[in-house]
């Protein structure tokens, strides 16, 4: 449930990540094999005193082609989320953390036709939980133009989501409207609860260019076009004397350019990538994301992976904090006590340690041409830039030095 | 095939890294590099020098950011235009 609230605006993100990740990712020269099976468990945490939130995310891909010319790919990943969140956003507001637990489960499936220069995809996926209901489809190509020192990819998703919400379609009064308290009664025919539509529409276009034999890069630009309900039905924001449930825009509009490079570093057996990603929309959030990673082989199989990534962002138009919403009220009809939508300050340091293995010709294990095995942590800091950091979002999240802490562990093999 | 990172090759005469290499960098995607070689990307083809190569690690760093930032895309397609296969 939590993640699913933070989610809203994010749906087609994940629903393009998810498919990205088991149906078409990475994307190969057209034409290559790409039989593999790759499986792994995330583990999410974010300590604080009352309110802690914890995720395993459990996956598994297959992919395979079945021809030159066709293949499938099918995908399955889940959120198991437990943890607790304030009830209210606002000051001088003393209210217990609610606890909840939810479970969501994402299935995708996914179909590529080959030839020799060009790739076209196609897919599908469903992602379910209580509260929140997500279908997805995707159609992607690539193309392999200039001595395939060229790759154009050109990917298009559409969701179509459906998002459980209190009975306040009957309410005109928009300081009437109330939170859902509880996601017992979602998708039945409960006169306490509705449905609430969104539709998102994601287009990603790619150009990756090698540029000399040791340097590679890529430039992108992503948008997204979202309408109907977006607000979290669950959280309210205590405007005056009441507390309102969260009331956001129904449209928005969003914008990502990107560019990266990755350079070999020969003499040392390693590579280095750098990433500036600008992002911005409709309800004025620009953000400014950078990331540098550095793979270097220790040993002969054994490869370790670090990463640095700094991501900046302004306040939606509409945001104040909790202190502003108790001196000034909300700033237009618009509210919201979302970090997502906050002025911040995330920072990511990483290190993974993966053991690459190729099979021996003449092995027993004759189908499997390649397995790997790796583990990784994160370390996530999370820094508010509003002009009260104590009245901002999660403020209790994030008293700590460290905010949040991901481990991973994952194993596979190609055949 | 096996990483070309195990067994440094003698550069070729002319293809160490100079400003102009970074020069071809900065404007080769709009067409300014020269054409790479087939032969000449063996460590293209290595893991190291795909975008996105791991995808399930991929996915699961966009989930947790998507979920704790307002900002979405960037993350690009993946491969790493090797084109050897």
């Amino acid at each position: 449930m939590q993640l699913s609230r933070r989610r809203r605006r994010s749906t087609g993100v994940l629903g393009a990540c998810a498919l990205s990740a088991a149906v078409c990712a990475p994307q190969p020269a057209a034409g290559s094999g790409e039989n593999r099976v790759r499986g792994g468990v995330t583990y999410f945490y974010e300590p604080a005193r009352n309110t802690p939130l914890s995720v395993v995310h459990p996956q598994v891909a297959y992919s395979q082609d079945y021809t030159p010319h066709f293949g499938l790919s099918l995908g399955y990943d889940a959120d198991i989320v437990s943890g607790a969140t304030p009830q209210i956003f606002g000051v001088d507001v003393t209210s217990s953390a609610t606890k909840f637990k939810d479970v969501r489960h994402n299935g995708t499936v996914g179909l590529r036709f080959m030839s020799d220069k060009a790739a076209f995809r196609a897919g599908g996926g469903f992602a379910g939980e209580r509260d929140y209901r997500s279908g997805t489809i995707q159609l992607g190509a690539t193309a392999d133009l200039f001595n395939r020192n060229t790759q154009v990819a050109l990917d298009y998703v559409h969701n179509i989501d459906r998002v459980c919400d209190a009975a306040n379609a009957a309410t005109q009064e928009l300081l009437q409207l109330r939170a859902l308290d509880s996601s017992d009664q979602c998708f039945r025919d409960s006169a306490e609860t509705a449905t609430r539509k969104l539709s998102i529409d994601t287009v990603s276009l790619a150009v990756t260019q090698v540029l000399t034999p040791w340097l590679v890069g890529q430039v992108g630009v992503s948008g997204q076009h979202l309408r109907g309900f977006q607000s979290n039905p669950y959280r309210q924001v205590f405007l005056g004397r009441r507390a309102v449930q969260e009331h956001l825009p129904d449209i928005r509009n969003r914008l990502a350019l990107y560019a990266r490079l990755k350079f070999a570093l020969r003499p040392v057996r390693g590579s280095v990538e750098l990433l500036g990603r600008f992002y911005t929309d409709s309800w004025a959030v620009d953000a400014v994301t950078v990331q540098a990673a550095w793979d270097q082989y220790l040993a002969r199989p054994l490869l370790l992976r670090l990463r640095g990534r700094v991501h900046i962002q302004d306040s939606a138009l509409f945001y104040r904090d909790g202190s502003e919403y108790a001196s000034s009220g909300a700033a237009g009809s618009y509210w919201t006590g979302d970090r997502e939508l906050s002025a911040l300050m995330n920072t990511t340091l990483g290190a993974k340690l993966t053991y690459l293995a190729r099979v021996r010709a003449g092995s027993k294990i004759r189908r499997i041409e390649s397995f790997r095995v790796s583990a990784k942590a994160d370390l996530l800091f999370y820094r508010s830039r509003t002009k009260n950091p104590a009245f901002s979002p999660n403020a209790e999240r994030t008293k700590g030095l460290l905010d949040a802490l991901v481990i991973q562990a994952q194993a596979g093999f190609d055949f | 095939m096996p990483s070309p990172f195990r067994s440094e090759p003698r550069p070729a005469p002319g293809r160490r890294l100079s400003p102009w290499l970074l020069l071809a960098a900065a404007g080769g995607l709009c067409g300014c590099a020269r054409a790479v070689l087939p032969s000449e990307k063996a460590y293209l083809a290595d893991p190291i020098m795909q975008f996105d190569e791991d995808a399930l690690e991929t996915a699961a760093d966009e989930h947790v950011a998507s979920n704790r930032e307002g900002a979405f895309g960037g993350q690009g397609a993946g491969g790493g235009g090797c084109g050897c296969n």
